[in-house]
Parts: structure tokens; sequence; C-alpha cells
């Protein structure tokens, strides 16, 4: 396999300033087919202006992002997210008042209803709890099942690549666990995934990968197990320090 | 007996029109996020634009109605790129006030540029005054029964679309969560546009009705309907459009109601003190604020 077939997104001395402030100052990132890359960081370190940046989703920015080595910078969003990418937002972002069916419906806007139909009853065998509570309201689903919707909303895509941003915020921690067998699994069954965490711990247990963000930078990067024995990143995100 | 018909009638026919123009109105502040004071300018503009185009066929009634409608959609759209940047900032408060130039800017060209600003008049065979059915003295003439039809099917049409189809539900997601609605991939800015369209659509719909009712238009008709509007809406809850609905029915019946048993200019003043002290009560509309 060549470098461009094995390399499934490339962002290129990306930069996004909010006015005067530097959200993120050029970043250098690759997702390899097959991967998973987690986003380590504090709460506004620039994880989830990465993952809209990515979308094309904020403030202009510089530099440019690739996808299966086609430059997406400037396309619009719901092109990209028809060329395989699926961000499942941060807090869940299920519409709260329109049916389990229909949240899923939404996430595979851009196909047929016939091709909705045949990905909507793939996501409903993976998650039974989906199709049990498919006529209720989205909003009276647990914070749990929500998450579960959110990432059968994003396979309703077809992505490629499905990108997510903080899975666990809010969650209980029996919740995360089965919220991370689910990444793990997605990821046996071909997905890639770039995922942006807090639980840096659960995090790092199912990445390959993964990069440290500091105040719009990227100040450490590499495999899950170096960094997991990485004195600053088990002081800062792995509570070293209790 | 015949008298109360003959209220009902009109109120059906009023609330008929109110619906329209509320569910327009709705539509673009829940998808545009735009506060559209003067979406009924706009379909006074297209009763004017009917006016010229029947004058200039020699009162040809098709294309009179076609000229209305059409106007209606392209208006509608053509209002689409002025409140873009606003709608993408989230500034209602300044959408209303572009708003409301459009609306004096409408308001001012009609009373001074077309027809030396003197109301017009539409000719006698638009306002199909043919009775189709007789009680006594109540008539339910063709015109009013097409009006009181045409209303029910077109907003039963706009309610399909939003909550039977799957760009209807792309709507309502991104007026309940505008920007989720992006992130997860649809269409946000096709669909903005889609919006003003179909606000258009009833906008073109609702002036051939208006013009029916009325047989004549003026400058000031514009702000007239755009208070009236702006009453319902609030009335019910901003952007709830089950509630609009239900209380456009009910303003045009108090009207009717008010015209048919007291004296005919009390009609407004009844109509808004009831909305008035509803108002008072229920800060939020009878049926609440959506999104």
């Amino acid at each position: 396999m060549g470098k461009s077939d094995r390399v499934l997104l490339e962002i290129k001395d990306l930069s996004v300033e909010y006015g005067p402030v530097k959200a993120l100052q050029n970043i250098n990132l690759t997702v390899n087919r097959g991967e998973v890359i987690v986003l380590l960081g504090a709460n506004g370190a620039g994880k989830s202006t990465l993952l809209n940046a990515v979308l094309g989703i904020g403030p202009p920015k510089k530099g440019s992002v690739f996808f299966e080595g086609e430059d997406i910078t400037t396309m619009p969003t719901n092109r990209i997210v028809a060329s395989g990418i699926c961000l499942l937002p941060e807090g869940r972002g299920i519409v709260p008042q329109m049916l389990v069916w229909e949240n899923l419906q939404l996430g595979g806007y851009h196909f047929k209803n016939a091709v909705i139909r045949k990905d909507m009853e793939n996501v409903f065998r993976r998650f039974p709890i989906l199709k049990e509570r498919r006529r209720q309201e989205a909003g009276t689903l647990s914070g749990g099942q929500q998450q579960i919707l959110s990432i059968g909303r994003g396979l309703m895509a077809k992505p490629k690549l499905m990108m997510l941003d903080e899975p666990s915020l809010g969650l209980a921690p029996v919740i995360i666990t089965e919220v991370f067998e689910i990444i793990r699994e997605l990821n046996r069954d071909g997905y890639s995934i770039l995922l942006s965490e807090q639980n840096a711990r659960k995090a790092l247990q199912v990445a390959d990968r993964g990069y440290v963000f500091e105040k719009g930078q990227i100040v450490l990067s590499g495999s899950a197990e170096d960094l997991e024995k990485n004195e600053k990143v088990h002081h800062a995100y792995l509570g070293g320090h209790i | 007996m015949e008298f109360l018909l003959a209220q009902i009638i009109n109120g059906l026919i009023l609330g008929g029109i109110y619906a329209l123009l509320v569910t327009g109105f709705n539509l673009l502040l829940l998808e545009g996020g735009v506060f559209q004071y003067a979406y009924p300018h706009l379909l006074v503009l297209s009763m004017y634009v009917s006016w010229l185009v029947l004058r200039v066929t020699g009162n040809n009634i098709f294309l009179g109605i076609l000229a209305a409608v059409l106007s209606g959609i392209v208006l509608g759209i053509a209002t689409e790129p002025i409140f873009r940047s606003l709608s993408k900032r989230g500034a209602a408060v300044a959408s209303f006030i572009v708003a409301l130039g459009i609306a004096i800017i409408i308001t001012d060209i009609l009373s001074r540029v077309i027809n030396k600003g003197i109301q017009i008049a539409f000719p006698e065979s638009l306002k199909g005054e043919k009775a189709l059915l007789q009680f006594g003295y109540a008539i339910i003439s063709a015109g009013q029964m097409l009006t009181i039809l045409g209303s029910f099917v077109a907003v039963g049409g706009i309610f399909f679309i939003l909550f039977k189809t799957k760009t209807g539900r792309a709507m309502r997601a991104m007026a309940q969560v505008p920007g989720v609605a992006r992130l997860i991939g649809l269409p946000v800015n096709a669909m903005s546009l889609y919006s003003y369209m179909l606000a258009g659509i009833l906008g073109g719909i609702s002036s051939v009705f208006l013009i029916m009712a009325l047989g004549s238009a003026s400058s000031g008709l514009g702000n007239t309907l755009a208070l009236k509007v702006l009453a319902v809406a609030i009335f019910a809850g901003l952007g709830n459009l089950g509630g609009g609905l239900v209380s456009a029915l009910i303003l045009g019946m108090a009207e009717s109601f008010v015209m048919g048993y007291m004296r005919g200019d009390w009609a407004n003043a009844v109509a808004f003190g009831m909305i008035m002290i509803i108002v008072m009560v229920r800060p939020r509309g009878i049926f609440g604020m959506k999104a």
C-alpha cells in the first residue's frame, strides 16, 4: 500500500483564529486507515475546534485538510459528511423532540430513502435498544442510550472516518466502559476513529496513537503506549498528581 | 341562525388567511431565526404585482393569480440574502429592525409610486361572488369556498412536508438544534433557502385569497396585517406551528363576531384586547414558545 492509500485524513499546518485568539496553531496530524487516534488536552485546548475545522465549520483558517487525498479545506460541511466523515457532537447532539428513528434518518440525509431504510436495519441489528425505542422521543432516552443513538446516527452517514467529540462526557462510569467497548468494535469493523477525550486512561486503552493539545498547539504525540508511560501525560491527564 | 352562519364563514376565511401568514412567519422564525415583520408587506406587494399584470393583460384572471403566487415565491427567496448574515450570527433583534426597514420602504413605495398611491381595485370577476351554497341570507360564494378550502390544503401541505418527509424533518431539526444540524451534515443553507421559498408560496397564495376577500388593496394593508400576524404568533407562542393555526382561527372568529354583533370598527380593539390579556397571563403564549 502506498502512503496515499494508507493515509485517510491529513491535516497540514492548520491554524484557526477567533479574532485575536489563536485557537489552533500549525497543527499537523494524520489518521491512517483503520487507526484509532485520540486527542488529549484540557477544556479549551482546541480539540473540538480541530474536529469542527475538519468539517469546515468555524472561523477562517490557514493550512489545509485532506481526506483520501482530496483537499476538503473549503468544501461545504454537508459535502464533507457525504464524502465519508461524520462527527458525533459533544453532548451527543440528538434532536430531543424527534423520534429515535427520525434522528437516525437525519444521519443518512444525503442518501435515498431505500438506502436509509436498509442502513437503519443494520443500525438496529447492531444496537437492538434503538430498535426497541425507535418510536420514542429521543429526549426521553437515558444519557448512555442517547450516546448510542448518536453513534447510530453517525453510522447512517456510512462514514470511513468517525470523529467523536468527548463521547464519555456526563456519562456514568459503567456506561463509559460500554461506550469505549463500542468504539473498539467499530474499529474492528473497519471504521477509522478520531476521538477527543478528557478521560485519557480509557481513551489510551483503545487508541493506537494520540496527540496532546495545549493552548491550541500539539505539544506531544506518539503511540498510545508511549503516551501512557509519559510522565507529563501521567501527571496532567491520568491523575498522577493524586 | 343565518346571521351566525355568515359570521362563522367570515371567521373561517379570516382565520384561514391568518393561518397561512402565521405559518409562513413561524417558518422563517424557526428556520432562519428571522423576525420577518415585513412578511405581510411582501404579500401586499404581490397583490400589487397581480394588479399590474391584470391591467397589462386586460384582466386575464389566470395570469393575475399566477403573478400573485409567483411573485410571492420570488419575493420570498429574494429576501433570504438580506437576512443571511444576521441569521448566521443569531441576531434576531437586528433582523427585526431590518424587516421593519423593508416594511417601511415597501409601504412608502406603494403609497407614492403605484397608482399614484390611490387604493387599487381588482376586477369583480376575480372575487368569485357567484353563490355556491345559500342558507337564507347566508351565502357561501365560490371565492369564499376556495379561500377556506385552499387555506386548509396549503397549510396541510406545509405540515405534511414538515412532519412526514425527510426534508421536513431536517428542517425541524434545524429549528430545534441549529448548531447540531450543521455538524451532522444537513445542508443547512439549502434548507434555509427552501424555507424562504415555502413561506413565499404561502404568502403568494394568501395574496390571492386577500384579493378575493377584499377586492382592493392599499399601501397601509401591510402594516395592518403585520400587526395581526405578530399578535397571532405571540398569542400562540412564537414558533409554535400548531398553536399558530388554532390562534389564527381564534383571532379570525373573534374579529368576525365583533364585526357581526358589535360595531365593526371595534373589531381590532376587541381582538387585540383579548390578545393583550392572554399575553399578560401567559407571556410565552397559550401554547408555549418553540425552539
